[in-house]
């Protein structure tokens, strides 16, 4: 810094907590802006958007400037800030007429589901009158004004900047209230005459008047924060008191009497029409009909999703044929170096690709994957791979059996290797991981060797059921571009198949196609329409749960009952996985195996994950279904209430295992380096140098990662509560009894998120890592 | 069954609009719910004068805890109280079982150019001696200090307002769809 000015006018802080609100407000209000002066540009003319947007830069000034890095050494440059945040920028905003425009520039739906039934409601009405009261404006005007000048609370906001957002918040919401009535930005109604609001801004000016004489003449500092500030431009803390309250009594006042004499001119003058108050009411002939045309038809016009095939270079890349081919290629070649180091490395998890890669890359990835894009692993399967090869040698002429048509041996190995996991140790077990790899192998080629269609991704494989249930909720899903098409198609190539591509080995019908759920992302469809009606669209997060009122019921696939199972199994095993990471459960773990033989602790653990993922769900399944009865009066068939239900917990479930695999993903992230250094070294690759361990034995303290992992747990959290709202109001009951049918399964819901938050706190066992003990979070901050 | 299911795709694309009018106000209030104005330049740790050099020690954390912290100083000229602003200041932070760590304090970092200011992340509790070393004009001067870290936070008070938010938005929601049914009984 040159000189101590420069230094001064650069202090500014462009916070984005700031900056975005304000940007969305900002943007909001253009869009409704816009709408608005079409239909009525003398209300919402230029000098209303011009005023509006003063208002709001006045208000990022006031906040971002050189005066709020210096409001903290002086009460002059703090006063100016508050008088800028209590008498500029309200009265400015409100003379942008802001309530329409922002009204109306959100979303449509969003204004008609979401906000529209607030302004309907009689008590917030009544609430809303009371409050922009005149009497009730200056009230809580002056009270705050008061209240935050007082040297204790002041002190507070100085002390703590939590408390000092607080104080500006107050100083803004009240201002706005308090220049209401004098503004009355339309559609504001009148609740007082118009002569009444001179004495309203005269009391006001008393007020000011009497706290800043106040300031200017009290012989001692009230804040001692400013005793002990650095006195950069040369005043004393007694000085720059009496400074801030003639600043607050000159400036008060000017601000508060201009708008009296206009008023009294106003009311004086013989015209009906306001100096403040222009009329704005527009006859209803004036609106412009094409514009409601434009507008209706904008309405009734169906959004064209996303589609990714479309894109320039994704879209071609993904097109090719060979695609998937060489992305199963890869990720086979990948499997193989896997099973070879776990099989022939060395048997320590942490230095071994078999307990790194699959375990802390791919799982975290995997989750990545599906959050950000779609079922990517099935998509780059390496089982899949082998199985097309087997094909070529084994006949697959069977028909898988029609009483094994279900979800349950997926289920039944899903549980096996979610206890096989704790009780083996696989992420420390590389053999045991690179034997599970060679066993899958095998299983897809003797399953899809034998019989017929893509029946071990359907029926057997529990990496595809899980990732089959999570890809509900990610943002891409195979479907049809236009059902117009479909209608005249006679050839169903998509499901069929023809001479020169397959159609769907999972027999799923795109125009039927639901969800993401069964669906591998193998493109088979997409090659074999021939009208290119087959694309990768884009929709947003939860879209695919969330859509229900549309479907059928005897469409939807959850309302199989395995269908629902898989997933509590799934949201259980999320939690019950995430917490057997924690220091006091690997404790137990160890007394346990240490008292007894090999074979009972592994017993104890199959009896204690029989109790975490089928005997507690259960019964927490069943009271839920029981007490959802009896509050909403309903019967129905507990098959059913479950089955309609457990999707509503998908998005829950899946935020544990994001939450938890990201954990590991972000601390264990270069423990890929030293074990590739290592595998390199073993094969005689030494190009790679020597393996750098440090890089595996030391973790990175991420402190926003707790703050993340409480955000996606929220987020299930919110989904899934929305989605039981919308089941339970899909039975058409009263409100009364539409909550509940919703609470028991929202109780469910929250007792999960409380157990997930616990889990997130608790010091865990760092995995795939050279780390001794475990990390304990709360010890680090 | 099929022309249901061909409606049920066509309302894809609205579906998905729908879900941007919910979620929307969702992002609008996580970026909301983390307004917060920083503290003008915190509150003073301490004042010294050491020959020609007059330094304050400021802190936004009250009281400072373990984990990531700003610490500022204002060096001034002890006579005609001016800030010194082409000074180097240098941190050490020490504490009795050995840990060190050491960091430059600079105005890049800072918000308010004045001050010289240091982001650091003291990992434990308790007391840290404070060794600041302000170079300037060919004149150095070190200013030693302790420092109290009190313990950390719960991580229930560390987070609470990420546990209250999915509780706040339910019950928004909650109130936002009576009133959404009291008023379609009303239109009925």
């Amino acid at each position: 810094m040159d000189t101590i000015s420069d230094a001064v006018f650069s202090s500014w802080d462009l916070n984005p907590w700031l900056l975005i609100p304000a940007l969305v407000t900002g943007v909001l209000y253009a869009r409704g802006w816009r709408r608005l002066h079409k239909r009525a540009p003398h209300r919402f003319g230029f000098t209303r958007l011009t005023s509006f947007y003063a208002g709001l830069i006045t208000i990022l000034f006031a906040l971002m400037s050189p005066l709020d890095a210096f409001a903290g050494w002086l009460l002059t440059v703090h006063m100016i800030q508050h008088l800028l945040l209590m008498m500029v920028a309200p009265p400015l905003i409100l003379n942008g007429n802001p309530y329409l425009p922002l009204l109306a520039g959100m979303p449509r739906r969003f204004l008609k589901d979401g906000i529209a039934p607030f302004f309907a409601s009689v008590t917030l009405r009544k609430v809303g009158r009371f409050v922009t009261h005149p009497v009730f404006c200056w009230t809580a005007f002056g009270f705050t004004s008061i209240a935050w000048h007082t040297p204790p609370m002041y002190q507070l906001a100085l002390s703590f900047a939590t408390w000092h957002a607080v104080e500006h918040l107050c100083f803004l919401t009240t201002a706005l209230l308090f220049w209401s009535p004098i503004i009355q930005p339309y559609p504001f109604v009148q609740q007082m005459p118009r002569w009444a609001m001179i004495p309203y801004l005269f009391l006001a000016d008393f007020q000011n008047t009497a706290l800043s004489a106040f300031l200017v003449f009290y012989e001692r500092v009230l804040y001692p924060a400013y005793e002990t500030a650095p006195h950069i431009t040369g005043m004393t803390a007694l000085e720059d008191q009496a400074s801030a309250g003639a600043i607050m009594w000159v400036a008060g006042s000017i601000f508060f009497l201009i708008p009296v004499g206009l008023i009294t001119i106003e009311v004086l003058s013989r015209k009906r029409t306001p100096l403040l108050r222009k009329r704005l009411v527009l006859p209803p002939a004036q609106l412009s009909e094409r514009t409601e045309r434009q507008l209706r038809k904008r309405r009734r016009r169906p959004r064209a999703p996303l589609d990714l095939l479309s894109l320039p270079l994704i879209g071609s890349v993904l097109r090719w044929p060979h695609f998937r081919r060489w992305v199963q290629a890869v990720t086979f070649l990948l499997a193989i170096i896997v099973v070879a180091d776990g099989l022939f490395g060395p048997q320590m998890g942490a230095m071994n690709l078999a307990g790194v890669l699959p375990w802390t890359h791919w799982r975290g990835l995997s989750a990545i994957a599906l959050l950000a894009l779609g079922n990517v692993f099935c998509m780059a399967c390496p089982f899949n791979f082998v199985r097309d090869f087997g094909r070529r040698l084994l006949p697959a002429s069977w028909v898988w059996p029609r009483r094994l048509r279900s979800k349950w041996i997926a289920i039944s190995l899903l549980f096996v290797f979610f206890w096989a996991y704790e009780a083996f140790g696989l992420w420390d077990s590389p053999r045991w991981t690179a034997w599970m790899i060679v066993g899958y192998f095998t299983a897809a080629l003797i399953v899809d060797g034998l019989f017929k269609g893509a029946s071990f991704c359907k029926y057997v494989c529990p990496i595809g059921q899980y990732q089959f249930i999570q890809s509900l909720i990610s943002p891409v899903e195979v479907g049809v571009r236009s059902l117009n098409v479909c209608r005249t198609c006679q050839t169903h190539d998509c499901l069929r198949g023809n001479d020169q591509q397959r159609g769907c080995e999972l027999q799923l019908f795109q125009p039927q196609k639901t969800s993401n759920m069964d669906c591998t992302f193998c493109l088979d469809c997409v090659h074999a329409c021939p009208h290119q009606n087959v694309s990768l669209l884009a929709t947003l997060p939860g879209t695919q749960v969330v859509r229900i009122e549309g479907r059928k019921r005897s469409l939807r696939w959850f309302r199989r009952f395995d269908g629902a199972v898989l997933i509590f199994l799934l949201v259980f095993a999320a939690f019950v996985n995430a917490g057997s990471m924690m220091l006091s459960v690997q404790r137990h773990e160890q007394t346990l195996q240490m008292t007894l033989q090999g074979g009972s602790f592994h017993l104890i653990l199959l009896v204690s994950f029989l109790l975490a993922l089928v005997v507690v769900p259960s019964m927490l399944v069943a009271g839920s279904v029981s007490l959802a009865k009896i509050l909403s009066g309903r019967h129905i068939r507990w098959r059913e209430s479950v089955s309609t239900f457990a999707q509503a917990f998908v998005p829950l479930g899946f935020s544990m295992w994001l939450a938890h695999f990201s954990y590991h993903l972000v601390n264990g992230v270069l423990t890929a380096v030293p074990v590739i250094q290592r595998a390199a070294r073993s094969a005689g690759l030494n190009i790679l140098g020597k393996p750098d361990w440090s890089l595996s034995a030391s973790m990175i303290n991420f402190d926003w990662l707790p703050s993340v992992q409480l955000l996606v747990l929220a987020l299930g959290l919110l989904l899934t509560l929305y989605i039981g709202w919308r089941l339970a109001s899909s039975f058409r009951l009263k409100f009364a009894r539409t909550l509940g049918m919703a609470a028991p399964w929202a109780v469910l819901a929250l007792v999960l998120y409380v157990a997930g938050v616990w889990i997130i706190f608790q010091p865990m066992q760092m995995r795939g890592m050279m780390i001794d003990g475990t990390t304990e979070w709360c010890v680090s901050k | 069954m099929v022309r249901e299911q061909m409606t049920r795709a066509k309302s894809n694309g609205a579906s998905a609009h729908h879900l941007v009018n919910r979620v929307l106000p969702i992002i609008v209030s996580i970026l909301t719910m983390g307004i917060g104005v920083r503290a003008d330049g915190g509150n003073v740790l301490w004042q010294r004068t050491m020959g020609s050099t007059t330094v304050t020690a400021f802190t936004t954390q009250n009281p400072l805890r373990p984990g990531p912290a700003d610490i500022s100083f204002l060096v001034e000229n002890s006579e005609q109280l001016r800030p010194i602003l082409d000074a180097q200041v240098f941190v050490t932070f020490q504490r009795e079982t050995g840990v060190t760590m050491r960091t430059e304090a600079t105005h890049a970092q800072a918000r308010n150019k004045l001050l010289y200011c240091t982001l650091i992340d003291l990992p434990q509790p308790g007391r840290w001696k404070m060794t600041l070393l302000v170079v300037h004009a060919a004149e150095r001067i070190e200013f030693v200090s302790d420092l109290a870290l009190s313990q950390p936070q719960s991580p229930l008070s560390a987070h609470w307002k990420l546990m209250a938010f999915p509780f706040a938005i339910a019950i928004l929601f909650i109130l936002q769809q009576g009133f959404a049914w009291k008023k379609d009984a009303v239109h009925r």
